[in-house]
């Protein structure tokens, strides 16, 4: 290669100015790549070695209680109707101390206290860390939801699972990277699991739980002699135009997304066929054959997903409504908690028995918590202390980790912000959060911005 | 409710949401952003440091919106000019001249071609600031009308066609592939399109929490349909439409399965191609096949192009009927990549 013409400097430059993806861009890293300049687009692979093969999200939407779960405070029934300065989404109030309306008990040999609206979850207390420090920065739905996918609560950027996508790559060829599964959209909509600034390919792909789950995935053309026909004249016809126009990678990608596109209507149909399930693995998860849709069919969707190489799959429990944005009454937390409990727990305990608990991560996670001051019987948004839970590869069971002062309202000890879970977990999944960055708009980002510490404590 | 909205007006008068003057006020300095601790009031203009020329007089009755649009558009200050003629020439070209199309500043990348964007800019002025007349202007120029092929000396020199000696390839954006289709499928139609059919304002119950999700199908251009802002338009974000809830300087042009899977599989291009299929039945094959060709590609096709959708044809009719030979073809036409390209 005689001297590239253009150099690092304009390169990237011109980046910035021209924004990844479009097409100018896209020429541009050709001959970039060509000329050895920029990093190779495919996956990175991990910094170290991971504990973690694979990640599994479950977001509750709507921000679930810290004291009516995972944080049991006893002192909120002793100074029940106490006044205290409560903050709230526009101004100080002062507000009274609302106990929980539900009973903690110590659960598994760990003792750890769990709420009586998760029996189920309970009996794994020994497996489960529960970060009691955990805060973020804006305390709406909109904006935290975001920043719990992406660690940006102002302005989208790519969300953990693209990151992941980008980094690790796929271990499946027929199955997207990312795998969001979501019956109603969150608040924040898509961009939840957009890929942002990274390559579009990393983009999660939404299933919807129900009769059509992946759009489009049905062939149009039953008849599989009639559609290899087409699908020849198809190719034919881009390859004739590709060849003719050579080192165009657009084109390229775009015959390989065809590809793609075959082999997951091949595949994805038979993940999501559960025929092959035994009775004993429906009973364990609470789920009727025939049912397409309830949150037990999104739990062993995830493990079906998951054990055929996804990297990340993502449960959403409900979207922008009807969710666990428990303003009214606490007591609708326990439907809630009753519709996912069983689920989960079946999930791990399957995980466990077919080998890939010791290997896949599991966060069970929320945009923020919920005020213990409140006039109730509901309680309003609260992100300066809540709980997350981490399971699975790497994390230590039957711990927590972080402690809020005795009524919940503020962080005690190790606080745990938003971006040190994140980089925890792409600790687990072998990355160095400071390592993992992309070139855009003229500086690297990272899904931790300039923040984030990974929370050793909690590694096993 | 629908009674308040109106405000008195008769129901012959369609009401719509609009904006208009309110009570202007002067705002003041917040000490340490704090707007609860209020400082020195800051009368209303143009920041000094962006004007270099005279900054603007506004009276204490008016908000200062008729003076800021007077203020950008004056003929002795060519930033807006330069800023729309670049990112019209960017709609035509994939790249403006500015390559940087929101930073026209000191961070921003310097024009490739100076003396083009000026000509441009004050040409634009001179016309009346009328868009359609810069597209014409532009699509007439020789610029324009270069081919995507490769030329090995100029690749080596100027790898990145920074100095446009041919045209990029491009695919066509969300809207135009819509149109497109449409179009060959002798679908597209071209009568004013009428009001979008909402639900009555008084049986409007939306929130945050309850939205507003519906969309309505058409046969207009793309141009006319409901663009929503809570949930991006099916068909236009999967092939990156704007996101409807901010500015977007440049579209990226992603590729991905979910796109293949719609081309495939979707009910939505299997009746644009049916419905191409039937725009040119009735005619002998080959004279079809070209029909199609001209339709889908704006160009006819060359004996062994014939010779492979005969064979399709032949191959396909031995098993189905030919009607769904056709909207097979057609099918294949309308999504290959010289359908998705400008070239």
């Amino acid at each position: 290669m005689t001297t590239p013409p253009l150099s690092r400097r304009r390169f990237l430059h011109s980046c910035a100015a021209a924004g990844v993806g479009s097409l100018a861009l896209r020429a541009q890293l050709q001959s970039a790549a060509v000329a050895g300049e920029m990093r190779s687009v495919m996956p990175s692979g991990p910094h170290f070695t991971p504990k973690a093969k694979r990640l599994i999200v479950l977001f509750l939407t709507g921000g679930v209680s810290h004291v009516d779960t995972f944080d049991p405070k006893p002192a909120l029934l002793r100074d029940r109707g106490r006044i205290v300065d409560g903050p709230s989404l526009r101004a100080v109030a002062r507000q009274p101390l609302q106990p929980s309306p539900f009973q903690f008990r110590p659960r598994g040999e760990s003792g750890l206290m769990i709420s009586e609206i998760f029996p189920q979850l309970g009996d794994l207390a020994d497996d489960l860390c529960v970060i009691r420090s955990m805060n973020t920065d804006i305390v709406e739905h909109f904006q935290a939801s975001l920043a719990m996918h992406t660690g940006s609560a102002t302005v989208p950027l790519p969300s953990i699972g693209a990151w992941l996508g980008y980094a690790l790559g796929s271990d499946n060829p027929n199955l997207p990277p990312y795998v969001v599964l979501c019956e109603h959209l969150p608040y924040g909509g898509s961009q939840l699991w957009d890929s942002n600034f990274l390559p579009p390919v990393h983009q999660g792909t939404r299933i919807i739980p129900g009769k059509d789950p992946i759009p489009n995935l049905r062939p149009v053309v039953e008849d599989t002699t009639l559609r290899s026909l087409e699908a020849r004249m198809l190719d034919d016809l881009n390859t004739r135009f590709a060849e003719a126009r050579p080192g165009d990678l657009a084109l390229a990608a775009r015959s390989h997304s065809f590809q793609t596109a075959r082999g997951m209507m091949e595949v994805a149909p038979q993940v999501l066929d559960f025929s092959d399930e035994t009775d004993v693995t429906h009973q364990l998860y609470g789920l009727e054959r025939g049912d397409r849709s309830s949150f037990a069919w999104q739990c062993l969707a995830a493990r079906r997903l998951a054990e055929r190489g996804v990297r990340a799959v993502e449960i959403i429990d409900s979207g922008a409504s009807n969710n666990w944005d428990a303003h009214s009454d606490m007591q609708h937390h326990r439907p809630k908690a009753q519709r996912i409990d069983q689920p989960i727990a079946a999930l791990l305990k399957d995980l466990k028995q077919r080998g890939l608990f010791d290997d896949t991560l599991v966060a069970i996670c929320t945009e923020f918590g919920r005020t213990p001051f409140d006039d109730g019987p509901g309680r309003n948004h609260w992100h300066r202390a809540f709980s997350c839970l981490l399971t699975g590869a790497g994390i230590r069971g039957g711990m927590t980790y972080g402690m809020t002062d005795e009524y919940g309202i503020h962080i005690a000890e190790n606080p745990c912000h938003v971006h040190d879970y994140h980089a925890t977990i792409l600790h687990l999944m072998g990355l160095d959060h400071e390592r993992l960055t992309y070139r855009y708009a003229g500086r690297d980002f990272r899904l931790t911005d300039v923040a984030g510490n990974v929370v050793k404590q909690i590694l096993s | 409710m629908e009674a308040v909205r109106r405000r008195g007006f008769p129901e012959t008068v369609p009401v719509s949401y609009a904006v208009r003057e309110g009570t202007p006020r002067s705002t003041f300095l917040h000490r340490s952003g704090e707007p609860t601790q209020p400082g020195p009031i800051v009368g209303r203009g143009i920041p000094s440091f962006l004007t270099g020329i005279e900054s603007v007089n506004i009276p204490e009755t008016e908000s200062g919106r008729r003076q800021l649009g007077e203020w950008l558009t004056r003929p002795d200050h060519p930033l807006t000019a330069r800023v729309m003629v670049n990112r019209i020439w960017q709609h035509h070209f994939g790249r403006g001249l500015v390559s940087s199309h929101s930073n026209f500043g000191t961070r921003g990348v310097p024009p490739t071609h100076p003396e083009l964007l000026d000509w441009l800019a004050r040409t634009f002025i001179e016309k009346g600031w009328r868009i359609k007349t810069m597209h014409r202007l532009i699509l007439n120029s020789q610029v324009w009308r270069l081919g995507s092929s490769q030329h090995t000396d100029n690749a080596t020199r100027d790898p990145g066609n920074t100095f446009l000696w041919r045209h990029d390839r491009l695919r066509l954006d969300a809207e135009a592939i819509r149109d497109a289709m449409l179009a060959a499928s002798g679908q597209l139609d071209l009568a004013k399109p009428g009001t979008h059919p909402f639900p009555p304002i008084t049986n409007w119950t939306y929130t945050q929490h309850s939205q507003f999700k519906d969309f309505y199908p058409s046969r207009h251009r793309s141009i006319y349909l409901m663009t929503p802002r809570l949930q991006r338009h099916p068909f236009l974000s999967l092939f990156d439409g704007s996101d409807t809830n901010t500015t977007t300087g440049s579209r990226t042009s992603s590729i991905v399965p979910a796109q293949a899977l719609y081309l495939m599989n979707s009910n939505d291009v299997k009746v644009e191609a049916e419905a191409f299929a039937k725009r040119v039945a009735g005619m002998p094959l080959e004279a079809r096949i070209a029909a199609a060709y001209g339709f889908a590609f704006q160009r006819q096709p060359n004996p062994a192009e014939i010779g492979r959708a005969t064979e399709f044809l032949t191959a396909y009719t031995r098993q189905a009927d030919e009607a769904i030979a056709w909207t097979a073809l057609c099918r294949s036409l309308l999504t290959s990549h010289e359908f998705f390209y400008v070239d």
